[in-house]
């Protein structure tokens, strides 16, 4: 698709025709135009959905979540959801952030490459194997901890801090190296060491990257609704607590929506739904806003 | 169980039909979707339909019976498979009439994982008392006295139930609900429940491993797939007061040799009937709005409700009796095409 | 500044460069872990079978269909917000493609599983294709945008000064000049896509593990390898971890060669 053959005579040779425009032009907005209806589709179908079941809305902040009594609130499940996102959010940030810094700044650059490539595979390990992971080793070992059951939310924080931990690295990377070396070497000249050099004139230039790069990792985790379904217990009527089983708004999605027919409950399901897009799309807006003009290449 | 059509094939079926017809007789694809315990039950009988039936194709997507009462409402498939009967409530959303045909008999069975216990009894109290977190370790001594003779050991109860919706979720707190009329207000009916305790997983399969392996656990699962899958199954107290396992008989027990109606087979006041019994249906309107298609589905029902398909032993269902099946193969009369009927009467 | 202080000084950096090196190596610890965990849960259950690597070129396949969805639209959207959109249009499209972006795959699956799937009957390759596609498309556009921009002006107007049309400087010098970059991030989306379960789930539907049918309803691996996970028979847990391991080893690759490709400007 990417590679195109060079400019060659022939091209040269027909210039400037202007249904050639006119086609390059359409197809390009046609482009757009679908990426615009999948939004509007996504968008359309979830907001219909709500508004068949509209009964629901007014307890929709509610904690209790249970179908079967015909209790359905969010708020729970909502409080659940970020619970572990924070808490794997702190789980993964020192170790991306200082790993990534390790990588750009004071790694030798005989391995800086090789473990660049190694990094990029990091942040495509598939979720559903982090989770088998999680649920199998992490699962075990909670459950030595906290009872039967293990804990939910725990295990939940560690998938979130496995899948968003390389990819805040690898922005935070990108973010890294797009700090002008002027700045460093200005400071090495003044005798400071390397970390000295880093934490003095790169680190408050690239603050506000780094933040971005944690956002934007967060909000991978937060699309990784499968992995944490697969861990967190399965028990989303539960009240959220550290021990024991819970759910996540995206955990009653992947276990509920297709089995759904009610429109009470396809209206609940669907709210959550728009939640998760909502949180997702400020999360990734606003990552892109904090990184933008910091990185040199798309990370 | 079918291969996907590969990519070259699909390829070579679009040649074909852009060529036109006399290349290819494109065959007429009968779509159902619905519930997920009974669909290799139904993939079997489906695929040997395909080779008595050449020009018919059966298409089944395993999507779970809400799944496939969603998509009966939405009118995009000619039958939905459910794990029990239509509630009030489901036939209104469906909106049209239809048909209910029994096509097989489920029985759920509770699992349990107790070191050095292989029989354990469960009176109607204590079942309800286990699933509405009261009861939270073996050596509680309501179980105790339940089960004399048999060393229960000191372990918390794991509970282990399903987090997807499920009819085998739906059956145990409509049990419980039975016993105890608190419950569906407590802990709920219907496919999905807010359980008190436990660990939720996606799929039977998942509830069995589990069990497996942890001790002190109790989950519910398809009775006669467990039994052979080596877990050890609580024998239940019916209606009666008779202490059940579960087993192809106990099951059978429930119809009283078919003579109950197919509805009617759930916690039966009946002679050795296990009280977790439900019947597999397939839901299909009774009104066919295409005459081709129409007989199609009324031929390929026709033909299931008759097929005593060997090899069913070493699925998760159990044959319906054949006087229930002559009863559904009755039913299907009322299947017709703007109100011919579809099927001749015999 | 005094020497004993000089020498602190160097050790401090010394020990915040192996500190570095230990969180580095945490990162990727797990991942490394994984790949051998997997590889020995896999023997030890003994999960390796040639029908695994049959279920991995049904997977790729599906990829393909994906990125033949994805990478166009993306492209072509990235295209128009890059060289023909007005400022107003381009934000608004950047938008729509970050918000695509943001959003949990999931979502692509139940738009996919209410629209389109219901028309598709039983066949989930299609359906799937789709929505793996549309998890392709966004980040393909902004990648695409985003190289554009990085084309030095000078090409572009001296493309232009040549008395070639815009349209044709766009394809035939700006694409080319960035289209290993191109190549690298599309083969970086394939290895994600190739990993994806999430919208699987709705469009393929119930899918039982990898032993039971390989070629049947499970053309991904990544699904399959879910729906065995939880099967209480070792051996198809064994094939899980198979699975687990060819899918890891499969998309590192991927993405790592995608790295390599896009580093090689053209």
């Amino acid at each position: 698709m990417a590679s195109l053959p060079p400019p060659s005579r022939k091209a040269l040779a027909h210039r400037g025709s202007a249904s050639g425009q006119a086609i390059f032009a359409s197809l390009a907005r046609a482009g757009s135009a679908l990426l615009a209806l999948a939004t509007a589709a996504t968008l359309g179908l979830l907001v219909l959905a709500v508004l068949r079941g509209p009964e629901v809305l007014p307890g929709l902040a509610s904690l209790r979540y249970n179908p079967g009594t015909g209790e359905l609130g969010l708020g729970g499940l909502a409080l659940s959801t970020s619970a572990s996102l924070l808490l794997g959010g702190l789980l993964a940030t020192p170790l991306a952030l200082f790993g990534a810094l390790w990588l750009a700044e004071l790694a030798p650059p005989s391995v800086q490459r090789p473990l660049l490539a190694l990094l990029d595979g990091a942040v495509a390990v598939p979720s559903v194997v982090v989770g088998l992971w999680v649920a199998v080793v992490g699962g075990a070992a909670l459950e030595r901890l906290a009872g039967p059951g293990g804990s939910g939310l725990l295990s939940a924080a560690l998938v979130v801090a496995a899948m968003s931990a390389p990819t805040i690295a690898r922005v935070a990377y990108a973010v890294f190296t797009a700090v002008p070396d002027a700045l460093r070497e200005g400071a090495i000249a003044l005798g400071a060491t390397r970390w000295e050099a880093v934490r003095v004139a790169v680190l408050p230039v690239a603050t506000r990257g780094l933040v971005g790069a944690v956002v934007l990792g967060l909000a991978r985790a937060l699309g990784e609704t499968i992995a944490i379904s697969m861990v967190v217990g399965g028990r989303p009527s539960a009240a959220p607590t550290l021990r024991g089983a819970s759910g996540t708004l995206g955990s009653v999605l992947v276990d509920e929506y297709l089995d759904a027919f009610r429109a009470s409950h396809l209206a609940t399901l669907s709210a959550a739904a728009l939640v998760l897009l909502a949180l997702g799309a400020a999360t990734h807006l606003g990552s892109r806003a904090l990184v933008r003009g910091l990185t040199r290449r798309p990370a | 169980m079918r291969p996907e059509p590969r990519l070259g094939r699909r390829a070579l079926l679009g040649l074909a039909a852009l060529l036109g017809p006399g290349c290819a007789a494109e065959p007429l694809r009968l779509s159902g979707a619905g519930a997920t315990l009974p669909s290799l039950y139904y993939q079997r009988l489906f695929a040997a339909f395909e080779r008595a039936h050449p020009g018919l194709r059966v298409e089944y997507r395993a999507v779970g019976s809400g799944g496939g009462i969603r998509q009966l409402m939405g009118k995009t498939i000619d039958f939905c498979a459910t794990d029990l009967p239509l509630d009030d409530e489901e036939r209104a959303l469906v909106g049209l009439p239809v048909l209910e045909l029994p096509t097989a008999l489920l029985g759920l069975g509770l699992a349990f994982h107790l070191p050095g216990v292989h029989t354990l009894q469960l009176s109607r109290a204590s079942l309800v008392g286990l699933f509405a977190g009261e009861i939270t370790r073996w050596d509680d001594p309501r179980l105790g006295r339940e089960n004399p003779g048999v060393a229960l050991p000191s372990l918390p109860v794991s509970l282990v139930v399903r987090s997807d919706g499920s009819g085998s979720t739906a059956m145990l707190a409509e049990l419980c609900a039975t016993i105890r009329p608190s419950f569906s207000s407590e802990v709920g009916r219907g496919r999905v429940v807010g359980w008190p305790a436990g660990v939720g997983v996606r799929g039977s399969g998942a509830v069995a491993r589990r069990v497996a392996e942890t001790p002190g656990a109790l989950g519910y699962v398809e009775a006669l797939q467990a039994a052979r899958a080596g877990l050890a199954l609580a024998a239940l107290e019916n209606r009666r007061g008779e202490l059940v396992a579960p087993s192809t008989a106990s099951i059978e027990a429930a119809t009283s040799g078919g003579q109950r109606s197919e509805r009617e087979v759930f916690d039966v006041d009946l002679e050795g009937a296990y009280p977790l019994v439900s019947c597999s249906f397939v839901v299909v309107p009774e009104g066919q709005a295409e005459l081709e298609r129409g007989s199609a589905v009324a031929r390929l029902l026709y033909w299931m409700l008759g097929a005593h398909d060997a090899g069913a032993e070493e699925l998760p269902v159990v044959p319906l009796p054949s006087s229930m099946s002559g009863r559904a193969r009755r039913m299907l009369r009322r299947l017709h095409h703007r109100g011919s009927p579809l099927l001749p009467l015999d | 500044m005094t020497h004993t202080s000089g020498t602190r000084r160097a050790r401090t950096d010394r020990l915040v460069s192996w500190a570095g090196a230990l969180a580095f190596a945490g990162l990727l610890a797990p991942v490394l872990g994984l790949v051998l965990w997997s590889l020995l849960e896999a023997l030890a259950l003994g999960g390796f079978e040639l029908r695994l690597f049959a279920a991995l070129v049904g997977s790729l396949e599906l990829c393909a269909l994906a990125l033949l969805f994805g990478l166009p639209t993306g492209l072509l959207a990235g295209l128009h917000v890059a060289e023909l959109a007005g400022p107003r249009v381009a934000r608004a499209v950047r938008m729509i493609a970050d918000v695509l972006a943001g959003a949990p795959p999931l979502l692509f699956g139940v738009l996919v599983h209410s629209t389109v799937a219901s028309f598709t009957g039983a066949s989930s390759l299609l359906p799937s294709a789709l929505a793996l596609g549309l998890f392709i498309a966004p980040a393909m556009a902004r990648a695409t945008e985003e190289l554009l921009s990085l084309v030095p002006e000078g090409l572009r107007e001296a493309a232009l000064g040549l008395g070639l049309a815009p349209w044709r400087v766009v394809l035939f010098v700006c694409l080319p000049s960035v289209r290993s970059s191109l190549g690298g991030v599309a083969l970086a989306l394939g290895a994600r896509a190739l990993g994806e379960a999430a919208p699987l789930l709705f469009t393929a539907g119930a899918v039982r593990g990898l032993g039971a049918a390989v070629f049947g309803d499970s053309p991904s691996l990544a699904l399959g390898l879910y729906a065995s996970m939880s099967s209480a028979d070792p051996a198809e847990q064994g094939k899980a971890w198979a699975a687990a391991f060819v899918l890891l080893v499969t998309v590192v690759a991927a993405s790592a060669l995608g790295r390599s490709v896009g580093e090689r400007r053209a």
